[in-house]
């Protein structure tokens, strides 16, 4: 396979995604499939990991490895293939509720460690596979079927999070703008280092308040020249909540987790047998 | 000639070297050609509370902790009022008489004052040396020459320069001669031999050996009392034999990240302890369900919940064998002694890969903190356990990684290495691994994954030569599991030289699948069978009763410390 030149449509399963009509993640896998054709991965050396949730679908419809694990455990579970296997290709897919409430826990710390993987985080403000209920970026006052009369909580911050959590590569996008969409997954996916990009995809089904409608009207491109090494500057547009600026927001080359693990072995050095283990017990 | 025993207890504050002084004398015995059993027990705490080392030397056997010593070396008057009835009737206490006070309890036990603070600044200027001071009367004690204790001071404290060293050397000599003064008729005739090719290692130790030498290539883990050991042994050597050990924010990451590197071709082991496991429920489950071979050394220790972190308790086997939602075959194994630690966790390796899931193998705090001098491991010969992975050139048309077959194990394709992408899911699914749930799958499905325990039961009775251990009829049966192995060996063995009855014992190692056949085998003659657990509800007792419908006598031990062999003898000889 290795020689030939992979097209869009060498990505799809035969399996089409189910997702309800006008369900923004149609546009988040539209052009994931297009940068995995224009960095040419291989199914055969891509890892695909999900979490629990419509978003978690996502690798049922890609034709690499993909690994559908429990909720909100996707980024340690890929975490996990990478630092085993460097040589790999490693994706790792989920939700709001997924990646920002059961296994919020984790982030901060794939993001220290720098694990050369690409997390995708799917954003739609609600529990949309199990029908409705509020998510950790449900907005303050919104109606959800676990909040009938309103949301009393105030919603995360994913962006502010993950840079405050040190994620090496940041990027916002929308499922509406598929086109920059395609650009971001193409940069994130060379990036070395743990990239996110934190998109939002409307859930035409089970969220009436955080619609393509009123995400359109606070969408908005990060301006051309905008310097993606300040991380200062991308927590103020972080919590510029009026607009959902979008772009990859942030990106430094630090050393990844794999590349320190490898330099620390070096250091190490080997034992040629198990016996000059045994000699210290002795 | 029979055997001789000799067992010394230290006891002092946590803190003031009680456990190296352990460590230096039990390497120094075993070079000097004698076996070991070392126990210690250490408080939760950093300093302060009571720490106490035991050591039974013997030119037989030591398979077991003794409940009544020899010697007590009470380095503290606390040490003293906690263990002065163990000393033997005609034991000797070894004290302080600067810092401990004797009263009646010691009735006319032998007393030697052993003045460790003084005798230290006599010959160091402080009263730091003390330990070694001690490990120099005890020692003599066990009639093994000076030399072997000063080498070990040059191998330990050699970097830190001369004046350390001969301080330390000056303590244990000036120890020695002390004794060779004031209890020179304590020694026992020993016969030694000193040149043996073995090791000397904790089960913990040997648990994290076994790993390596099961070729395990990723170690993911959550520090947690009393597994940390193996997961900090792993983190040191593990890099030297070109694998990772990864500490993980949580058991949950840990388990969910050993099952990634699972699914991506390496072998993994985790050690973790009760609250780890309770945390990996839901993952272990999924490693059941993917089909992702997996090794969790599970070291119990005192619950529920914090419980009794540095306390020994066999209390974790329900959980392990159901503990989950759903039905999600796994192995249940249990290592019964410490040179068991290593072949079992071999072993455990080899049937996670080869039938393609979980196994939790059950150490416990006993295990992991005693010592013991073990044969070095021979593996010439030992058969790791290879994963079954597709043929080279398997087409991808038609290729079903949950194939159904006699076995129920089906090749397992590796990223990177085989042109064979599949979904590996949690949700139910078809042979191809695609979502499917529909009643006759579910049943096929199920059927599928339990049908590798049939297969693994069936090969464990094929080789039941090695579960078994005193097949000869008997009217008087004992089973037991883990590392009660020991203590009940040795009670039937006191039964045996008292009564003339010889009492049959049954220890398996693999306890989940249950191996019916050797079990009915073995409970065949019995008329009676004792199940001694040092746990509070009679969990493997409940286990047998529910699978062969009968009423054993139950012996339970719920108070953190392990069973000893004269409890046992106690116990077991009312039942006969
Ligand atoms: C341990 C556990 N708790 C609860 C659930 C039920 N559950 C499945 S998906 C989900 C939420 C999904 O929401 P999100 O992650 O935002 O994904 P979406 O469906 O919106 O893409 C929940 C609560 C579960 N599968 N596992
Ligand atoms: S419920 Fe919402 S998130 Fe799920 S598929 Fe339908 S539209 Fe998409
Ligand atoms: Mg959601």
């Amino acid at each position: 396979m290795s020689d030939m030149v992979l097209k869009v449509a060498d990505y799809k399963a035969d399996l089409k995604p189910i997702w309800c009509a006008g369900c923004g993640d149609y546009g988040v896998i539209t052009p994931f499939y297009q940068a995995l054709a224009e960095i040419q991965a291989q199914p055969k050396d891509t890892v695909i990991v999900s979490g629990i949730g419509c978003s978690g679908r996502f690798p049922y419809f890609c034709n690499t490895y993909g690994f559908h694990g429990v909720h909100g455990r996707a980024v340690p579970t890929a975490a996990g293939v990478k630092i085993a296997r460097p040589d790999l290709l490693v994706i790792a897919v989920g939700g709001d509720g997924d990646g920002l409430g059961i296994g919020g826990g984790h982030l901060p710390h794939v993001a220290r460690k720098n694990v050369d993987l690409t997390y995708i985080l799917i954003d739609n403000s609600i529990y949309g596979l199990t029908k409705g209920q509020s998510s950790p970026t449900s907005p303050l006052g919104m109606k959800s079927k676990t909040a009938p009369y309103a949301y009393v909580e105030d919603p995360v911050n994913p962006l502010l999070m993950l840079l405050a959590y040190g994620a090496s590569f940041v990027a916002r996008g929308y499922s509406g703008k598929p086109k920059e969409l395609k650009e971001m997954f193409v940069a994130a996916l060379k990036h070395k280092g743990f990239s996110v990009l934190h998109i939002f995809s409307p859930c035409v089904s089970m969220n009436r308040e955080v619609t393509a409608k009123t995400m359109s009207e606070i969408v908005k491109p990060l301006p051309a020249d905008w310097d993606k090494s300040n991380r200062l500057r991308g927590m103020e547009i972080a919590l510029d909540t009026a607009t959902f600026w979008t772009g990859v927001v942030y990106q430094e080359r630090r050393e990844t987790m794999d590349e320190r693990l490898a330099a620390m072995e070096q250091r190490v050095g080997r034992y040629k047998d198990l016996h000059e283990l045994f000699a210290h017990y002795k | 000639m029979a055997t001789q025993d000799l067992v010394v207890r230290i006891g002092g504050e946590g803190g003031e070297g009680i456990i190296s002084c352990g460590e230096i004398l039990s390497k120094a015995v075993v070079r000097g050609g004698l076996n070991i059993h070392a126990f210690r027990t250490f408080p939760a705490e950093m300093r302060g509370g009571l720490a106490m080392f035991q050591l039974r030397a013997s030119d037989g056997e030591a398979r077991s902790l003794k409940q009544s010593v020899d010697i007590l070396c009470a380095v503290n008057h606390i040490a003293y009022h906690t263990y002065v009835q163990n000393i033997k009737s005609d034991g000797v206490l070894l004290y302080d008489p600067a810092v401990v006070n004797l009263d009646d309890r010691l009735g006319s036990r032998r007393r030697i004052e052993m003045p460790l603070e003084a005798i230290s600044t006599e010959v160091t200027g402080s009263t730091r040396a003390k330990n070694m001071v001690a490990v120099g009367v005890l020692l003599n004690a066990f009639g093994t020459p000076v030399e072997y204790g000063t080498e070990l001071i040059r191998e330990f404290f050699g970097r830190k320069g001369d004046e350390i060293v001969n301080k330390n050397i000056g303590a244990i000599q000036a120890g020695y001669k002390f004794a060779a003064a004031n209890l020179h008729d304590i020694q026992k005739p020993f016969q030694r031999q000193p040149d043996r090719d073995q090791i000397l290692v904790t089960g913990n130790e040997a648990v994290a050996l076994g790993a390596i030498a099961a070729k395990v290539d990723f170690v993911p883990g959550y520090p947690i009392t009393p597994a940390t050991p193996v997961f900090e042994f792993l983190c040191r050597e593990l890099p030297k034999y070109g694998g990772h050990a990864v500490q993980f924010e949580d058991e949950i990451a840990t388990l969910a990240a050993g099952i990634g590197a699972s699914f991506a071709g390496k072998r993994v082991l985790t050690a973790t302890s009760g609250p780890g496991l309770s945390l990996m429920s839901e993952t272990l489950n999924l490693a059941s369900m993917t089909e992702c071979p997996i090794t969790i050394v599970n070291v119990m220790r005192g619950g529920p919940s914090t419980g009794l972190p540095t306390k020994t308790e066999q209390s974790d086997l329900k959980f392990a064998i159901y503990g989950t939602s759903g039905e999600s075959p796994r192995c249940i194994m249990a290592a019964l002694g410490i040179y068991d630690c290593f072949w079992q966790t071999i072993r455990a390796v080899r049937i996670a890969e080869k039938y393609q899931l979980p196994v939790i193998l059950l150490t416990d705090q006993a295990l992991a903190y005693t010592s013991q001098n073990i044969p070095t491991p021979d593996l010439t010969g030992v058969e790791l356990g290879e994963r079954l992975v597709p043929q080279p050139g398997t087409p991808r048309e038609g290729f079903r990684r949950y194939e159904v077959t006699d076995t129920g194990i089906s090749a397992m394709p590796i990223p990177g290495i085989h042109d064979l992408p599949y979904m590996s899911t949690g949700l139910e699914h078809n042979e191809t691994g695609a979502p499917n749930y529909t009643p006759a799958n579910h049943e096929l499905m199920t059927d599928k994954r339990f049908r590798k325990l049939k297969t693994l039961g069936r090969r464990v009775v094929q080789q039941a030569k090695v579960e078994e251990f005193e097949p000869e009829e008997a009217e008087v049966g004992v089973i037991g599991w883990g590392s009660t192995y020991g203590a009940i060996a040795e009670s039937l063995d006191m039964i045996e030289e008292d009564t003339g009855l010889r009492v049959a014992h049954l220890h398996p190692r693999i306890l989940s699948p249950l191996n019916e056949w050797r079990i009915r085998q073995f409970l065949g003659p019995l008329r009676k069978l004792i199940v001694p657990e040092e746990n509070y509800t009679g969990q493997y007792a409940h286990f047998l009763k529910a699978k062969f419908g009968i009423k054993p006598i139950e012996i339970h031990k719920a108070h953190g410390v392990p069973f000893t062999a004269e409890e046992l003898y106690a116990a077991i000889k009312e039942e006969l």
